[in-house]
């Protein structure tokens, strides 16, 4: 018997994590990109799924289109948290008004969509020039997104502090970018 | 006490604070993992001087000595200076040490001389953990629309009921104060005494990223049976009872949590400054140093300023944003430095960042302390500075 599997495009991963979460969006960064199951970073990380068996070992050649492909799963990672934010905002008052409609919320709101939307137009314009993702370009995105999901983070109050759901995934993206990352975006290069 | 004798009674504190935070950061991972391993960490200096914090020197015979001085953490410049040395060694064990911590300024603002013989003794007594219940799972930033309530029965006994969340300690604590409704709007809040092992009382530790030495915790009151000598400030006008003091506590606390926030980012730049290539990133560094300085020289200003008059927070509002933003900037900053996989080379460094992001939520949101400052700015409040 054949088993069909749709091909999933890089882009893909985006909206994958952003409707459905983190997990999902790994499993199709993983199909798209045909990497094995742990692949380890450039200094010898990576995270393995829930239950691995260590001796199962792993594998550090990168495939082609991984960081690229890392870079939209977790660009999808951080408008999901948004979306969170969102929701737990118009659903929570101060005086009697919904937090989603105080100011310096909306601001925040504002800044956090307008960091990503920068995202997806690098990364749009790339894939339509056929252009590599520079380490440089990748680690400056990676460090635009984390400091995004910080954003999102302190719009969901303490909840977002907890282990689980959006506080805990979060630090889950930023140990993937940590991992997986080669890292030259340092306040260094910018001002160098 | 002249200035200079003031100026050497917190250098001194400083120093020795700094010697009592090298002691705590082997047990700091342990604790995270099981945060009741605090219980077996009583001795050091770090947590037996937070133990002792805050009992006014008139109920404290055995005040930390250190030299010639006395310490008893009754002002906030003294706790501004030890709370920054201490977190920079783990602000979790901080945060999970015993003492009189913030219900005990409470009970100092608004309790009667009984009410103050009883907290505090028992605070002095043994190491005794405290909790300070205010934020609720509606109501976080704006408190001031709790809904947890003080019945009255027609015999005039008094019970608890409702739910606390992410509250510090609240299931190790034997004792601490909650605030509760017995009417409609700000003047009908009040906040009363509860011991922990009373019927109907129950809590539960939240699971969190960073500061898990502070086990913030869930609670429930499920008719919490409340003694009336036990409501606090009955003696006092009910303007001064309810919500004003729960602000002008936040007030006087709130430099000490931007003291820990710049415990953080200190230890986060001091760890990136000897681990990393020896003279890379200097530039990046020096900057992140001076505004450890300038966030520093804030606090402490924001510290004296509600020394002087408790209702001045607004220097301590703007001081605790800034100390939290840096916080996070600087852990993530000291990650970045140490290049690829620094989170799982520097578990240290992984820690200061996750800590890092449970400070902003303390005592109010930056958020809601950029309103305070900008509401005393337009008040005039910064006109002569
Ligand atoms: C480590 C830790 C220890 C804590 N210890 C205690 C404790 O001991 N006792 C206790 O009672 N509580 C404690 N808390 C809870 C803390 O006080 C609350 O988390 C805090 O007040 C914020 O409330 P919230 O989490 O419900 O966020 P929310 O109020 O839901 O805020 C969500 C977002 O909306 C923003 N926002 C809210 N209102 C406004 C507004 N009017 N204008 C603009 N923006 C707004 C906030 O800035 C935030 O970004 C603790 C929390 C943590 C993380």
């Amino acid at each position: 018997m054949v088993t069909v599997v749709a091909a999933v495009a890089l882009a893909d991963c985006r909206a994958i994590a952003r409707r459905d979460g983190l997990d999902a969006g790994w499993q199709a960064l993983v199909t798209a990109t045909g990497a094995g199951e742990l692949l380890f970073g450039p200094g010898g990380h990576g995270l393995c799924p829930p239950g691995w068996q260590p001796q199962r070992g792993g594998t550090d050649s990168r495939p082609a289109g991984w960081v690229l492909g890392l870079t939209w799963l977790r660009l999808g990672v951080s408008q999901w948290l948004l979306d969170q934010a969102r929701t737990y905002l118009a659903g929570r008052t101060s005086g009697g008004v919904p937090l989603i409609q105080q100011q310096l919320v909306q601001g925040s709101l504002a800044e956090a969509v307008t960091e990503q939307q920068g995202v997806v137009a690098v990364l749009d314009a790339l894939e339509s020039a056929g252009d590599e993702l520079s380490p440089s370009l990748a680690a400056h995105l990676h460090r635009q997104i984390t400091d995004t999901d910080r954003m999102s983070l302190r719009l969901l109050g303490a909840g977002g502090f907890l282990s689980d759901g959006p506080g805990g995934i979060a630090h889950l993206s930023e140990l993937l970018a940590d991992a997986h990352l080669d890292g030259v975006d340092h306040d260094d290069h910018r001002s160098g | 006490m002249t200035i200079t004798d003031q100026d050497d009674r917190l250098r001194v504190l400083r120093e020795r604070a700094r010697e009592w935070a090298e002691q705590l950061r082997p047990h700091a991972f342990e604790l995270e993992r099981d945060p009741d391993t605090v219980y077996r960490h009583l001795d050091l200096p770090a947590v037996d001087y937070v133990g002792k914090m805050l009992i006014p020197p008139r109920m404290q015979p055995n005040p930390m000595r250190i030299g010639d001085y006395e310490y008893y953490g009754t002002t906030a410049v003294e706790r501004v200076v030890a709370a920054e040395e201490i977190a920079s060694g783990d602000a979790g064990m901080f945060l999970a040490s015993p003492g009189a911590s913030l219900s005990g300024v409470l009970v100092g603002m608004l309790g009667d001389e009984a009410q103050q013989q009883w907290y505090f003794g028992r605070v002095r007594e043994r190491p005794t953990w405290t909790f300070f219940a205010l934020t609720e799972p509606a109501r976080g930033s704006d408190a001031m629309a709790l809904s947890t309530t003080l019945r009255k029965a027609s015999d005039g006994s008094l019970t608890l009921h409702g739910e606390k969340r992410y509250v510090g300690n609240a299931t190790r604590a034997q004792l601490g104060t909650v605030f509760a409704r017995t009417g409609p709007g700000p003047l009908g809040v009040v906040a009363v005494l509860v011991e922990t092992d009373a019927p109907g009382y129950q809590a539960e530790p939240l699971d969190t990223i960073g500061l898990r030495g502070a086990q913030i915790s869930a609670i429930r009151f499920d008719g919490v049976p409340v003694d009336p000598g036990r409501v606090l400030g009955a003696h006092l006008p009910a303007s001064a009872r309810g919500m004003w003091s729960a602000l002008r506590t936040f007030n006087l606390l709130r430099p000490g949590v931007a003291a820990i926030a710049l415990g953080i980012a200190r230890a986060a730049i001091e760890y990136a400054r000897s681990n990393g290539e020896r003279g890379r990133h200097r530039e990046e560094l020096d900057r992140l140093g001076h505004r450890v300085h300038t966030t520093r020289q804030l606090i402490l200003r924001a510290a004296h300023e509600v020394d002087r008059d408790p209702r001045n927070g607004y220097l301590a509002s703007a001081a605790k944003a800034q100390a939290a933003q840096l916080a996070e900037e600087a852990t993530l900053q000291s990650l970045r430095m140490l290049g690829p996989g620094a989170r799982f080379e520097h578990p240290w460094l992984d820690k200061l960042a996750r800590d890092a992001r449970g400070v902003e939520f303390m005592e109010g949101t930056r958020n809601v302390q950029r309103l305070n400052v900008c509401h005393a700015l337009t008040k005039g409040r910064f006109d002569d500075d």
